[in-house]
């Protein structure tokens, strides 16, 4: 789809009416086209301003008790115990990614990477954590996969890994680590793909306090689909890439 | 960092709430809470009939945020418009689910509204940036984003029912969508030179 074709389609995209086959054609383009997605933002700016002119309605008292609890719950921060299956199993699954991200890239280690082989023990340990909070969620019913990125230039200094949780009782769940030897070419952004090429998911890196990027997402899509891992940077260039594979049983030796 | 409940937060106040929001932190969701939960409410008021449905998508809307926070970049657009293109999607979603796929029955009956009278302009600031920013449109094209916006008629469905050119509609709506925008940039940029300068 050309910028021509995707730019008659905005306005309706950004005022949430477009049909959904346009709508992910629409989406695909604007992952690499940073012009129409200038134009998207100032034409969802537009839309905003029709909502937030409605005169306004007074929540009912304990609403936003509500949605706090509800937050928690499903950020495994505070689980409440009213929680049904589907909420404790999305939960236990974010606790897990985050705890798999906290593990993973120690500042003081980084630092030290400063040789390939170095760097490659560092992904292998950082999946060796994985594994076993792979064990876990496929206790939880959730099918895990894994992903390896490295640069597919061969350029040593960037590295990454990824989970993604795939279930059938819960919204599929991804976690992208990475350490950047850059970080001069952001914001990057990463985008999960099945065969075909369309994206799963996808969305800025954040920075985290200790250095890290990471990148997690719950779309209501299927992730078990998910084929590829890319991040890019801000220019469209690709700093890292890997192939999902389904999680081995057994840790690495 | 600790965010006031009220007031303009910077872009990069935006972005440390969204990283807070991100790791499940309670005072970050208040804070969200405090600052968009009524107009988020309030949209799914006026756009599902029911408080109880309002409520249910309130909670939704807060939920893909938390969701989502890591994919917002702030950038590419205030947390505002963020926020509301996640209630505004949800809210159309879950009519299109009720009807089975077919077009929104008309829910909300009237067109954007008009804008009120400068006593009761004093909730938001946002709100009353909105406001204003509706007011430099004519009634024709209030019309015309009533009928996509709340009432989640696609572009054809309006040239259909109303017997005007599917291209005029498309560009209408665009040209719409950009004045408000630069009414609101307008608007935040009087804000600004009237604290003393520039973000």
């Amino acid at each position: 789809m050309s910028c021509l074709q995707v730019r008659g389609l905005l306005a309706e995209y950004a005022l949430g009416v477009l049909p959904e086959d346009q709508a992910r054609a629409v989406e695909r383009h604007l992952h690499w086209c940073r012009g129409c997605r200038r134009e998207l933002e100032d034409l969802e700016d537009g839309a905003a301003s029709v909502a937030l002119s409605l005169p306004p309605a007074e929540p009912p008292p304990g609403l936003e008790e509500r949605v706090v609890r509800r937050v928690l719950a499903a950020s495994g921060a505070r689980p409440s115990s009213h929680r049904g299956a589907r909420l404790l199993l999305a939960a236990t699954l974010a606790a897990l990614t985050l705890a798999f991200g906290a593990l993973g890239w120690a500042v003081a280690e980084r630092r030290q990477a400063d040789d390939v082989r170095r760097q490659a023990e560092q992904v292998e340990r950082q999946l060796r954590n994985l594994k076993g909070l792979v064990e876990v969620s496929r206790g939880l019913g959730a099918t895990p996969f894994e992903v390896t990125l490295s640069s597919p230039r061969g350029e040593g200094g960037s590295f990454g890994a990824a989970v993604i949780y795939s279930s059938p009782r819960t919204d599929d769940f991804v976690l992208v680590s990475a350490f950047l030897a850059d970080e001069r070419g952001g914001p990057f952004t990463v985008s999960v793909l099945d065969a075909s090429g369309r994206i799963l998911s996808g969305g800025p890196l954040v920075k985290t306090a200790n250095g890290d990027w990471l990148f997690r997402d719950q779309p209501r899509r299927n992730l078990s689909r998910a084929t590829l891992v890319v991040v890019k940077d801000r220019a469209g260039r690709v700093l890292l890439m890997g192939r999902v594979v389904p999680a081995s049983p057994t840790p690495p030796s | 960092m600790a965010f006031d409940r009220e007031g303009p937060l910077s872009r990069e106040s935006e972005q440390e709430l969204m990283r807070q929001l991100v790791s499940g932190d309670e005072q970050a969701i208040r804070v969200l809470y405090a600052r968009f939960g009524r107009s988020v409410y309030t949209l799914g008021l006026r756009l599902l009939g029911s408080t109880e449905a309002a409520e249910e998508l309130t909670q939704d809307v807060f939920l893909a945020a938390w969701r989502k926070a890591g994919r917002f970049d702030p950038s590419r657009g205030r947390l505002s418009t963020w926020l509301m293109a996640i209630a505004h999607n949800l809210a159309v979603d879950r009519l299109r689910h009720e009807r089975g796929g077919r077009r929104p029955t008309l829910v909300l009956v009237e067109d954007v509204p008009q804008p009120l009278a400068a006593d009761e302009e004093e909730a938001v600031l946002d709100r009353d940036r909105a406001r204003r920013a509706l007011a430099g449109l004519s009634q024709a094209e209030r019309r015309l984003l009533s009928r996509a916006y709340f009432l989640g008629w696609t572009a054809r469905e309006i040239s259909e029912a109303d017997g005007i050119p599917l291209g005029t509609v498309k560009t209408r709506l665009r040209a719409a969508l950009l004045k408000l925008r630069a009414a609101r940039e307008r608007e935040a940029e009087g804000v600004r030179l009237a604290k003393g300068g520039p973000e």
